[in-house]
């Protein structure tokens, strides 16, 4: 077998390994039931590259596969989100799954990294959803929560030298803006209590989070808006004067110095602030 | 004895499968297990908890990462970057072997998260080799190769799986991780007496044992990791170890996973298996 010929194999397996369940495969999943029937380039494509069994001909080795691909990936996806779940339903969270994994099919060397784009997918609105602005900020705050379970600790900024050195941030924490009260649901999701009546979304953003790990264990949490504004602002261009001036609108009045001094005794405690890792240098 | 260059002339015994709801008990308790296996791919993260309980683990119990994500039998090749990350794992890890499966998974940078039979032609064996000898040059580790359990054969096949094994192992001069369970649960799949499969295996070349339970069905078996290892694949695992001497063994158990204590009398069963073939050969 030519290396062009094992190649052509491998694309058309994997093509007919993506194509949707139908049938009895289907019906082993919170999938919706379709009558749609399977495609015939699947049996194709089985008859093509495969023989068969004493007990199973091509098209049924082939669907052994096709099973698992689905399984196997839906049911990562699920464990993921368990909120949107939830909060769509868990046929129509499983439609949902089905078209991002149709659009998105996985490209990374580990289950792990096959939410990644999902909460953006929710942002294209390239279908009828209930709740959608909840779904896209549940999907993002859950995204970061699997972030901050192992992206990377880097060593913190000195506390004496945070005004002398362009700051960052851990990668382990995500900031969010929401329009909806993301994090309240998460939480309420969490721990199997009733989700209560949505508010409808706002516009602009009301509600900022942080989502953090700190030392062995992961927490959410509420930013006033002027701290959003402030690690925003650093995380972006890591001057801590540009990010002063960037939060001072939103600072109250009175009590502001004390806040700030507060939030970044809270955040160097915490390991938050990072130096600014240079940018590589190209010859 | 199955203490050779592909194993680091380990004389490793009983190991298992370290998964995440294992991990407190393990660091708690300091059970007696020889070794654990870890997958590669889970641990190939930059911080966190994963990383802390590969460490502390690591502190206790010899560690042997084994993959899912090589494949070395993708048409398009090694993913380089994926390589990068394994070398950076070995560099933490520090383990006397690495292992991935014989196997394909991905083509045109899109993935199927599983592994998938090749056909045995030697111009695929040849691929294969070549990949495996990209990454032992890289990893400058010794590295086994493990057979895969299969619901699916190829047209284009025209050897046996175990004459694609050995001719893979020995064109890339790398270990076998010889899976006695996908060995049987091929066997019932395809029709072919396991006996002759394991015979055919050169013993010098032969690393490492991997032990799992799987799902019959009727006519055919799924490759499950679900429960206690079947009857006959105990019955060929010793026959395995009269052929090949006592070999470093690893007993799988990756869903509906049982408590720890539970699979340390699986993975018991295994050693006096081994036991008992250490005293013979002795």
């Amino acid at each position: 077998m030519r290396a062009d010929e094992l190649l052509a194999l491998q694309r058309a397996l994997l093509a007919a390994l993506r194509e949707p369940l139908t049938g009895d495969s289907r019906a082993r999943t919170p999938l919706p039931p379709s009558a749609a029937a399977p495609p015939e380039r699947f049996a194709a494509t089985a008859r093509a590259w495969l023989t068969p069994s004493a007990s199973l001909d091509e098209p049924a080795r082939l669907e052994l596969y096709h099973r698992q691909y689905w399984f196997r990936a839906l049911d990562s996806l699920e464990e993921d989100f368990p909120a949107v779940a939830l909060l769509l339903g868990r046929a129509p969270f499983w439609e949902l799954l089905e078209r991002y994994l149709l659009a998105h099919p996985p490209r990374t060397h580990s289950l792990r990294y096959l939410g990644a784009g999902f909460a953006d997918f929710l942002a294209q609105r390239t279908f009828a959803l209930p709740h959608p602005v909840h779904a896209e900020e549940l999907a993002r705050l859950e995204w970061a929560w699997i972030e901050a379970f192992d992206a990377a600790e880097l060593p913190a900024a000195p506390a004496e030298q945070l005004a002398e050195v362009p700051l960052g941030l851990q990668p382990h924490l995500t900031l969010l803006a929401c329009r909806t009260a993301a994090d309240a649901l998460w939480l309420r999701a969490i721990e199997e209590r009733p989700r209560g009546r949505l508010a409808p979304a706002t516009e602009p953003p009301r509600r900022f989070v942080a989502v953090f790990r700190d030392g062995d264990t992961r927490d959410v949490e509420r930013l006033h808006p002027a701290a959003f504004a402030l690690l925003s602002s650093l995380a972006a261009q890591g001057s801590l004067a540009v990010a002063l001036e960037a939060a001072a609108p939103r600072l109250p009045a009175r009590r502001g110095a004390a806040l700030v001094r507060g939030w970044f005794a809270t955040w160097t405690a915490r390991r938050w602030l990072v130096p600014r890792a240079a940018p590589s240098s190209t010859s | 004895m199955s203490s050779n260059r592909h194993n680091a002339y380990s004389t490793l015994g009983v190991g298992v499968g370290l998964r995440a709801p294992h991990v407190e008990h393990v660091l708690a308790k300091a059970p007696r297990v020889a070794w654990f296996e870890v997958i590669a791919e889970n641990f190939m993260v930059q911080g966190g908890r994963p990383r802390q309980n590969l460490e502390r683990v690591r502190e206790q119990y010899p560690v042997i990462p084994h993959g899912v994500a090589l494949y070395v039998g993708s048409a398009g090749g090694l993913d380089r970057e994926h390589l990068r990350r394994w070398a950076e794992l070995i560099r933490r890890v520090d383990p006397p072997w690495v292992s991935d499966h014989l196997c394909w998974g991905s083509v045109d940078g899109r993935t199927s998260h599983d592994l998938l039979p090749l056909p045995y032609t030697p111009e695929v064996a040849r691929l294969c080799a070549e990949a495996i000898r990209e990454i032992q040059d890289t990893l400058e580790r010794p590295f086994a190769i493990e057979n895969v359990s299969s619901y699916a054969e190829f047209r284009a096949s025209t050897m046996t799986e175990w004459q694609f094994l050995a001719e893979v192992a020995e064109r890339a001069d790398c270990g076998i991780l010889l899976d006695v369970n996908n060995i049987y649960v091929s066997s019932v799949n395809h029709g072919f007496d396991p006996r002759t499969y394991l015979r055919a295996i050169p013993a010098e070349r032969v690393a490492q044992l991997h032990l799992a339970g799987h799902a019959p069905h009727d006519g055919f078996i799924i490759d499950t990791h679900d429960r206690p290892v079947a009857d006959p694949v105990w019955d060929l695992y010793a026959e395995a170890l009269e052929l090949l001497g006592p070999t470093p063994t690893l007993l799988e158990w990756d869903d509906q996973l049982p408590t720890f204590p539970e699979l340390e009398a699986e993975a018991a069963k295994a050693s006096a298996l081994l036991a008992a073939e250490v005293r013979r050969a002795g």
